[in-house]
């Protein structure tokens, strides 16, 4: 009743896989032929001044935005299927106050396994503990939800997103205002997804971060600018065309290429 | 203490009185359940809006006759016609949500008030639909009220685990494919429902109160939301029965009394821990 099926995915299809996508906010054209695949397994960083249509396209993706024109598949079919994807929205966007503990807000990943009427049971909550430890929050695990750091904040969700059985995880800046330490133990986590074939998507502002510890890196300005390993991608002229006069590109003695994204946001 | 007994007893041999407490009781919990959603959902004002809009269905149902079941009935079809109403508007609307609904609901109650004055001959007390009369709670009005209030407490209890994730990250909840309109508008009936059951007891000004006031005491004294709805449930209750003693004994309004009890009771809440009184208040929306 009233809830939809997971739709079993086809086993030749591509984790996610874009077509053509337009996405619209009523005249404006956020997104423009967005045409892109991602495997299993896979991690991709997805840069972009602010206003390039990053949210955008995750929601998309996940299906909380219908694509205007083109198609997205998860598994063969529309995200609207789907419960295996997972969106984490940026940490801003969530009320902390809201009097749940650690454990109970993990636990809510499960809730689309069970369905209508049917209660969360102990194998449920095996799981989420399971999802906890995973990222090394077990000790949390009756702690408020308000009183977490930011970085235990964005591992409570991606343990969430583990107790949903999230085939794919879209991360909207994970790393905002998160210290170096914290950031590692987040990488630590994505390590693990790999192993397990998780796709992994984030968003993010830092280049080097992206140039240095991800598979590919998309490059995005509402099109696609340039998509691929980062030195194929993080190139003077597709940097320049994705951010415009907004990032200073300075050459040093040696050869390197020193950038500022001189945009507001931290991270 | 026999005279404590006694003073207790004493109202109880009345029937209107035990009629009156029951459903005082049952209003109290019902009330203050729901209103831990209206809280975390930051829709005290549209519960408020909502119980004012009921008013022309009120003032219908008096003209058109046909008792109390009949005005009960037009009262809950209001109330769920306006509710649906506002959530539309929530999610549709241009313009701002609570402008929108500041105009629609104040011209309801207009109505509603226009339509009463023009039959004041038939002997309707405005009176008693603005603040309620919880005394004069007939055995068929307690039937209807107790109907209610388990339907309301029993659909919440089923809904519980989907309706708590569409009020904590509505994003996350339809990522998990649940229905979140279907849930935003079943709360809000759910809302629309309660609001009705209570008119008897504190009338359309005052529901306001009992839907927010023990479930914000709820908040002050608890962590966890099933524990806060307990909490809030036991000082709702606890109003009733206690604002009802006071009414008997001082000669208050009913309705007053019942949400002056449960206010000293938020402010007795707010003494005993007021570190977290400070996170209520400035919670953000």
């Amino acid at each position: 009743m009233f809830r939809k099926k997971h739709s079993p995915h086809d086993p030749g299809a591509a984790g996610l896989e874009l077509e053509a996508v337009d996405v619209r906010y009523g005249a404006v054209r956020v997104l423009e032929q967005i045409t892109l695949r991602v495997e299993a397994g896979e991690r991709m960083a997805v840069i972009g001044p602010n206003g390039a249509g990053k949210s955008s396209l995750f929601r998309a993706c996940a299906g909380l935005l219908t694509p205007a024109t083109g198609h997205i598949r998860i598994g063969g079919s529309q995200p609207g299927l789907h419960t295996c994807i997972a969106y984490l929205a940026q940490r801003s966007e969530v009320d902390w106050q809201f009097p749940v503990t650690v454990a109970d807000a993990v636990l809510m990943g499960r809730i689309g396994r069970r369905g209508f009427f049917h209660r969360l049971n102990r194998e449920d909550r095996s799981i989420a503990a399971d999802c906890l430890d995973t990222v090394g929050m077990a000790d949390l695990s009756r702690r408020q939800i308000g009183e977490l750091s930011g970085g235990q904040q964005q591992r409570m969700f991606i343990a969430r997103a583990l107790a949903q059985e999230a085939g794919i995880m879209l991360m909207d800046e994970p790393f905002a205002a998160l210290d170096a330490p914290a950031r590692e133990d987040i990488f630590g986590i994505l390590d693990q997804l790999r192993d397990k074939g998780v796709a992994v998507l984030v968003a993010l502002h830092d280049l080097r971060l992206a140039a240095e510890r991800f598979d590919r890196v998309l490059l995005l300005n509402r099109k696609i600018i340039a998509v691929g390993k980062a030195p194929a991608v993080l190139t003077p002229e597709a940097l320049g065309e994705a951010y415009g006069g907004r990032l200073h590109l300075v050459h040093t003695a040696d050869g390197h290429l020193v950038f500022a994204d001189t945009c507001c946001e931290g991270g | 203490m026999p005279d404590v007994i006694a003073l207790l007893a004493e109202p109880l041999q009345y029937g209107f009185m035990l009629r009156g407490m029951a459903a005082a009781v049952l209003v109290g919990i019902v009330c203050a359940v729901i209103g831990t959603f209206v809280i975390l959902r930051g829709m005290a004002f549209l519960g408020d809006a909502l119980s004012h809009a009921i008013l022309p269905g009120v003032a219908i149902g008096t003209l058109l006759g046909g008792g109390r079941p009949a005005l009960f009935l037009w009262a809950l079809g209001t109330a769920l016609a306006a509710s649906f109403g506002i959530g539309f508007v929530q999610r549709r609307a241009r313009i701002k949500e609570d402008a929108a609904i500041g105009i629609v609901f104040s011209g309801l109650f207009a109505l509603g008030v226009a339509i009463l004055s023009a039959m004041r001959s038939t002997g309707t007390d405005l009176t008693h639909i603005l603040f309620g009369n919880v005394l004069a709670v007939g055995p068929g009005d307690l039937a209807l009220i107790f109907l209610c209030a388990s339907a309301v407490l029993l659909t919440l209890g089923l809904f519980y685990k989907e309706l708590v994730v569409v009020t904590f990250d509505e994003t996350f909840a339809i990522t998990l494919r649940l229905p979140a309109a279907f849930l935003s508008y079943l709360l809000l009936a759910l809302v629309a429902v309660t609001t009705v059951v209570s008119l008897q007891t504190v009338g359309i000004t005052l529901v306001l109160a009992l839907l927010v006031t023990p479930a914000a005491t709820g908040f002050l004294l608890a962590r966890r939301l099933p524990v806060i709805m307990a909490v809030a449930a036991v000082c709702g209750a606890l109003s009733g029965v206690t604002g009802l003693y006071l009414s008997y004994y001082l000669g208050i309004a009913s309705g007053a009394a019942i949400v002056l009890v449960s206010l000293a009771l938020f402010i007795l809440a707010l003494v005993i821990a007021p570190r977290r009184g400070r996170r209520l208040f400035m919670k953000s929306p």
